[in-house]
């Protein structure tokens, strides 16, 4: 006797998301930082931001806050910290 | 690991063994999970198979009520719970419950699920003694349930994206129903605006209870005043929400002195309180240059050293006295209650209220 085991998973979600286009230089970037409010996150990310700095012309540098750490940035935050950035980098601070 | 997709076994005792190599399982056994019973669950919802129940969205993934109900099968469900099940799973997609956020996070938090209505005794979900104990396959199963949608649907797998630092064993099941004749007061889910006749199923990201013990009170305010303790210990105290589940015992004292719910709920809030020093003194107040002062939903504060001020500055449990539900719960006899703290150190997520609706 056979039996079949009915599958109670799901795979990765379908028609999802990909990678960006690399940049190919960091040269007049603006750096977005997307800061999700735990503690020393914002550390981290402005670390991160000043020591690229040091190695490429940084353009500038826009660091967005979430209000709260457990819930994701708003899609108006998020758009337009994708209009005004080049980069983007997000970290956990914890 | 989890494997995908549909297997066969020859040997239908080896189907136990064969889900357990899938990496289906919580780490007891399941049960088999075969298109009779699939079907036979399905059938006594109110979905289609690809209706869509719970979507979570960070990482973009839809649990259907077919994948819900193969999981109620591995849980060990009757058909009879899925109605319970299928709303849980849609409670916990509401957005303002932040699915992603307690799932993955170090608080390690379960999905409590506490059950109103009729349907508590047309299925049999138990609401007197041992209530959040083992014995009772409705509650053992209907939190089962949703914990393995939460590991085969959405990878929450401990060291994959369940980083808890420590969980507890809620986290198995946590699912009880409230004791609405014991209760000093309308029925949780009516002080939420549903009917009585109404069945509904709330769902809270609960770290683990805390046993409330008094024997002896003779007043509302002594009583009252032991949960409040309780409730303002430093290990769970924050700006989020709690559920106090009372027992029978100490909701008749209750009842006996003539105050209404929200008397209780003021009293607590009034009451489970700690100075903004000793908050500061016991570590639970972060720096962050990102505020002016003391944010009391978040407890960060630009200073956290303390100051002479501090000692006179009073700090709630939760920010309003309705962040504190009250419920009842338990055995006729002896004054043990619960405290549910909410998950997170900060300002956490509500409890929501879902209608279980059935066909």
């Amino acid at each position: 006797m056979t039996v079949t085991l009915i599958d109670p998973t799901l795979g990765p979600a379908k028609g999802g998301k990909s990678l960006a286009p690399r940049p190919t230089s960091l040269d007049g970037a603006v750096i977005g930082l997307i800061n999700n409010g735990k503690t020393n996150g914002r550390e981290i990310l402005q670390r991160v931001a000043h020591n690229l700095g040091a190695t490429h012309k940084i353009a500038d540098v826009i660091l967005l806050t979430k209000a709260n750490p457990s819930a994701p940035a708003t899609a108006e935050e998020l758009d337009s910290l994708a209009q005004g950035s080049s980069v983007i980098i997000a970290a956990i601070g914890d | 690991m989890t494997l995908h997709g549909d297997r066969e076994v020859d040997d239908p005792w080896q189907a136990i063994e064969d889900c357990y190599d899938a990496g289906w399982s919580d780490g007891l056994p399941v049960v088999p999970p075969t298109q009779p019973l699939v079907d036979a669950m399905l059938a006594r919802g109110v979905w289609d198979s690809n209706e869509v129940l719970l979507h979570e969205p960070a990482r973009g993934l839809s649990v259907t009520a077919h994948k819900a109900a193969v999981n109620a099968v591995l849980a060990g469900c009757r058909p009879e719970y899925f109605p319970v099940v299928g709303a849980a799973l849609q409670a916990m997609g509401h957005p303002d419950f932040g699915l992603h956020g307690l799932i993955t996070s170090t608080g390690g938090a379960a999905v409590l699920v506490a059950i109103n209505g009729p349907v508590r005794d047309e299925i049999g979900v138990h609401y007197k003694e041992n209530l959040f104990g083992p014995g009772f396959r409705a509650n053992a199963t209907i939190g089962r349930s949703l914990r393995l949608v939460l590991r085969n649907c959405l990878s929450v797998i401990p060291g994959v994206l369940d980083k808890s630092t420590q969980g507890w064993a809620g986290k198995y099941t946590m699912c009880f129903g409230e004791d609405e004749a014991s209760c000093p007061w309308e029925p949780f889910h009516v002080s939420r605006g549903f009917e009585p006749d109404q069945s509904t199923v709330t769902v809270m990201a609960a770290e683990s209870g805390h046993n409330v013990v008094n024997h002896a009170s003779s007043t509302v305010e002594g009583l009252l005043g032991t949960f409040a303790d309780t409730m303002a210990a430093f290990g769970s105290f924050s700006s989020g929400r709690s559920l106090v589940v009372f027992a029978p015992e100490h909701a008749r004292k209750i009842a006996a002195s003539g105050w209404t719910r929200s008397q209780v709920s003021e009293y607590l809030f009034e009451n489970a309180v700690r100075s903004f020093a000793d908050l500061k003194r016991g570590g639970k107040v972060e720096r962050s240059g990102l505020v002016q002062g003391f944010d009391p939903a978040r407890w960060v504060a630009s200073d956290p050293m303390v100051q002479p001020e501090d000692e006179d500055i009073v700090v709630h449990r939760g920010v309003r006295p309705d962040d504190i539900s009250l419920m009842v719960g338990g055995g006729d006899a002896g004054g043990h209650s619960a405290f549910f703290p909410s998950w997170s150190r900060g300002r956490s997520v509500p409890l929501i209220t879902q209608e279980i609706l059935t066909p």
